[in-house]
This record gives structure tokens, C-alpha cells and sequence, in this order.
């Protein structure tokens, strides 16, 4: 693959293809930068996403939302009022863990776009646990995140272990061990653990000792879960020698492997801690907002993750902060599917078309455009 | 036992044209060193617009799929646009795009009330086998979202 983010501070300066022909209103000059500051780079960064909830708007206007209401829908009506607050927390649990997920393992130069099966595999382990009714009803859901974890990260080993000893690109690996891993899901749900009950694909409700407890005030205790993983990562990541192996791998690959940086193992253990901070996220899915195995519990959450780990530069704090925008899109585009009927998929068109302007600015950070003579 | 072989590998040449298609546009993105992950959303947009020209104006398959493609190659080119004029890193691109085309289409198709639409397709010749022919229909209808 080459890579599109390669530091081009080396690269000649370009000119526009127009060439060296006069012409009559001057042309456009296209030159690196050598350094961006870091001002510029945030309010570039700003700007491409005003610019893409600017379009979305746009497209929602055009879809029969009136423009008095968005404003009312997206903000007052998500962050001010307490139910959707509330829901807006319930969803960015999950999120979070999928956003560090992802952002862990850019930070080791690894594109995990298997979040989708690791969390299948996660949700997996801890139905296992919860249906053969493993130990004692009080600690079933430690076992149950244990489950999880050794199911989803074994799955995630399977890519690391391809790339780091047979070379595979681990961006075709995990895509595609995403369609295996939900046709073991199927297999399960239309087999063996079919409900006895309705005799639909989808396993038994999990009974109350094993569904994630509610905070006080209702709050999901996943929260607390993807808190406490946001905290461990930020502290792995910035105060750790794993952390410093990653940045080091991250910025000089080749030079890391000639210091005797151990650079197989850290990135073995950096895309197994992603893989467990996925499964986990699969864990909160099945435990606290299903209650039992379905299809589609994580629908949609890879990608998702995927593009808040970019968003957020891999950092693992930001991670959790736009994970939390997104959740406030995520309760907007259900709002707006209810009383608009909007379908839940504008959702996806929202984040997509920020991603888009986010990623497209960054060629005006790496790039200065000057109009000469 | 027979019966059955006799249908898989009848059945086998229409289950395998959508990938070899799917496969020869990759590839062709391949060979001028784009990794192009955006297989899906393209094959998306594709089923929608062939829905809706046939929908719409009634018209045979033939029309409805060079309007399919011509949709498709100009979704393309916001992917092309992202990776090659301004360099935007080609995984993020194209799962940005998926992105793109899946709310889009799903947008579009409930809109204009092109979902769960039966079509004749490109099978109208032979009426026996229709259950295969909504199939296209439904690809574009509010299902998409049960794809990974």
C-alpha cells in the first residue's frame, strides 16, 4: 500500500499541472509546507468540520428536516434535555472502546478494520459464559468480560500473528476475517443457541445477574468501563515504554528495528490490547444494551471507530471525546428518524461527510496554495 | 444428490458475477497503486440508480445499467479526488466512502420510495425464476445497514 499521510516535508515542491505556458490570470501554485503550526492545523481542522455539518444541513433540509429545527435537534435537544443526555452517555460507551480501539492500534502503524469481528468474537465469549452459567451469579460478569476478552483477542491475534511472521497486509486480513467472524455468529444464532423461547435467531435473554449493572441516575455502567479503558490507554500510550516503543515505531519503523527497539513484540502486544479494548466494546453491547446475542449489535461500530480514531489523531483522550460527539449524532439521527422519518443510516452520511472534509483539509495543512502572476 | 449439483452448479455462474465484477474494478484501482476499499458503497449506488432508472422510467436493464455505472464511476471520483489530488490516506478514504454511499443510498432510496421495489431485472425473459430478482431491489433498500 502506499501510504497517503507519508511525511512529504521531503518531497520537491509541487507545481499545478498547468505547466510553464503564460496565462493570462496567473495560476495556482501548489507548495509544501514545511512545518504547520499547530493553531493553523486545529482551525483548519475546525473549519472542514463546520464545513461538513454545514453539507450534512444542507442534505438534511433537503430531506424535509426544517432548518429551525436542526439546530434545535443536534444541540438543545441532546445535551440540555436528560433522556437524551442520558442516551447520548448509553451510546458512547461502546463507542469510546471501539474509537481507543482503533486509535491503539494506528498508534503501532497497524490498520485494525477488524473492530467488527473482534467485537462479534467478544460478544461471543461472554454469551458463552452467561449460557453454560460459569461461576457464581455475583461474579459471572467479571467471567463474562474475561469471556470476551479471550475470545476477541484471539481473533485479533490471528491478523497480527499473519503480518508480523508471513507479511500480510492486515488491512485485507481483518476486513476479511470480519465476514468470518459473523458467519460463526449466524452459524451460533440460527443453531445452537437459537432462542428456545420465540425461535428466533438470537440467543436466550441473559438473565438479570448478568446484565451490566444501571449507575445511579440510570447511567450505564459501561461508562465507567470505557472510562477506565480511556484512562489506561492514555496512560499506555503517553507515560509507558510500550507507549514510547509505538511512537518510535510510528514515526521511524526502520530505524526503530536497528536500535533494537523490540518492535514484533510491541506491536503483537499493542494490536492485542486492541483487539481486547474491541471485544470489550461487543462485551457492553451484548450485556448492557441487548441482553442477549443478535445479529447486528455491533453494526456499523467498526467503521465508526475507525474513523474516531483518525478524527482524534490517535490520541486516546481526544478518541473519547469525539466518540461522545458522535454519540450526540448517534441520539440526534434517532430523534430524527422518529419524528422526521429520516432513515438511521443519515447517521453514517453525517460521519462520512465530516471524515471526508477532515481528511480533505489536511491537504491545505501539508499544503500552502498561493495564487501567482 | 444429483438434483442438488445440478442446481449448485447452475446457480454458481450468477453467485460468482458480482464478485469477479467486484474483483476486476478493485483491481484495476490495484494496479495504479490505490487501495481501494470502496467495493461496497460503489456496488450500493450501483443498485440503487439501476432501481430507480427502472422504477422511473420503466425502461429495460440495459439502461438501467450503464446509468448504474455511470453513477458509480462518478461516486468514484470523490475517491479518486481524496486519494490522488489530495493524498488523504486510502483506508481512511474508503471506508469514509462505504460510509458515504450507504447513508446516501439509504437516504435516496427512502426518499423517493424506491425500496423493497420488485424489479423485472435483467431476468424479465424468464418469469419461473423472479425469487432471485428482488434481490437487487432489496440491496438498495433500508437492509443495508446489516452488512458489516
Amino acid at each position: 500500500m502506499t501510504d497517503g499521510t507519508s511525511p512529504t516535508s521531503l518531497d520537491p515542491p509541487v507545481a499545478t499541472p498547468v505547466g510553464d505556458r503564460p496565462r493570462r490570470f496567473g495560476r495556482l501554485l501548489v507548495e509544501v509546507r514545511r512545518e504547520a503550526r499547530f493553531g493553523t492545523q486545529i482551525a483548519t481542522q475546525l473549519a472542514a468540520v463546520l464545513v461538513g455539518l454545514g453539507l450534512s444541513g444542507f442534505i438534511l433540509t433537503l430531506a424535509g428536516v426544517p432548518p429551525r429545527e436542526l439546530v434545535h435537534e443536534f444541540l438543545l435537544g441532546t445535551v440540555l434535555d436528560a433522556r437524551n443526555l442520558r442516551a447520548v452517555l448509553f451510546q458512547a460507551a461502546p463507542l469510546i472502546l471501539v474509537g481507543l480501539s482503533a486509535a491503539l492500534a494506528f498508534k503501532a502503524r497497524f490498520w485494525n478494520i477488524g473492530i467488527d469481528g473482534q467485537m462479534i468474537l467478544g460478544g461471543i465469549g461472554a454469551t458463552a459464559v452467561s449460557l453454560s452459567r460459569v461461576g457464581p451469579d455475583d461474579g459471572r460478569l467479571i467471567l463474562m468480560a474475561l469471556g470476551a476478552i479471550v475470545f476477541g483477542t484471539a481473533w485479533s491475534l490471528v491478523p497480527a500473528l499473519l503480518r508480523l511472521r508471513l507479511g500480510i497486509s492486515e488491512i485485507i486480513s481483518t476486513l476479511l476475517l470480519n465476514y468470518v467472524a459473523y458467519q460463526i455468529l449466524l452459524q451460533l444464532l440460527f443453531g445452537v443457541w437459537k432462542d428456545p423461547e420465540d425461535n428466533l435467531p438470537h440467543s436466550p435473554k441473559f438473565p438479570p445477574s448478568d446484565l451490566l449493572p444501571a449507575l445511579p441516575d440510570d447511567i450505564s455502567s459501561a461508562l465507567l468501563v470505557a472510562v477506565g479503558v480511556t484512562v489506561l490507554v492514555a496512560y499506555v500510550t503517553g507515560r509507558s515504554k510500550l507507549g514510547y516503543y509505538m511512537r518510535f515505531i510510528s514515526d521511524r519503523p526502520s530505524m526503530a528495528r536497528a536500535v533494537g527497539i523490540p518492535v514484533t513484540g510491541a506491536v503483537l502486544l499493542t494490536v492485542v490490547m486492541s483487539g481486547c479494548i474491541a471485544s470489550l466494546a461487543g462485551f457492553v453491547l451484548v450485556a448492557g444494551q441487548e441482553g442477549r446475542l443478535t445479529q447486528s449489535y455491533f453494526t456499523g461500530f467498526g467503521v465508526s471507530g475507525v474513523l474516531i480514531g483518525f478524527l482524534a489523531r490517535s490520541h486516546p483522550v481526544a478518541a473519547a471525546v469525539v466518540a461522545v460527539l458522535m454519540a450526540v449524532l448517534f441520539v440526534s439521527g434517532q430523534n430524527l428518524q422518529v419524528f422526521y422519518s429520516v432513515p438511521q443510516a443519515m447517521v453514517q452520511l453525517i460521519q462520512a461527510i465530516i471524515v471526508i472534509c477532515v481528511a480533505g483539509s489536511e491537504f491545505l495543512v501539508r499544503h500552502r496554495l498561493r495564487w501567482i502572476d | 444428490m444429483l438434483d442438488f449439483i445440478a442446481s449448485w452448479v447452475a446457480s454458481t455462474p450468477s453467485f460468482a458475477v458480482p464478485y469477479v465484477l467486484a474483483a476486476l474494478g478493485l483491481i484495476i484501482s490495484e494496479r495504479s497503486g490505490v487501495l481501494n476499499l470502496t467495493a461496497e458503497g460503489l456496488m450500493l449506488v450501483g443498485a440503487l440508480v439501476a432501481v430507480g432508472v427502472i422504477v422511473s422510467t420503466g425502461s429495460g436493464p440495459l439502461p438501467a445499467m450503464l446509468a448504474a455505472a455511470a453513477a458509480a464511476a462518478a461516486t468514484s471520483g470523490i475517491f479518486a479526488a481524496l486519494t490522488v489530488l489530495l493524498r488523504t490516506n486510502q483506508v481512511i478514504a474508503g471506508l469514509a466512502m462505504v460510509f458515504l454511499c450507504q447513508g446516501a443510498t439509504s437516504l435516496v432510496g427512502t426518499q423517493l420510495d424506491w425500496t423493497n421495489r420488485t424489479v423485472p431485472g435483467c431476468r424479465s425473459s424468464s418469469p419461473d425464476r423472479s425469487p432471485r430478482s428482488p434481490a437487487s431491489a432489496r440491496s438498495c433498500s433500508a437492509t443495508t445497514r446489516s452488512s458489516i
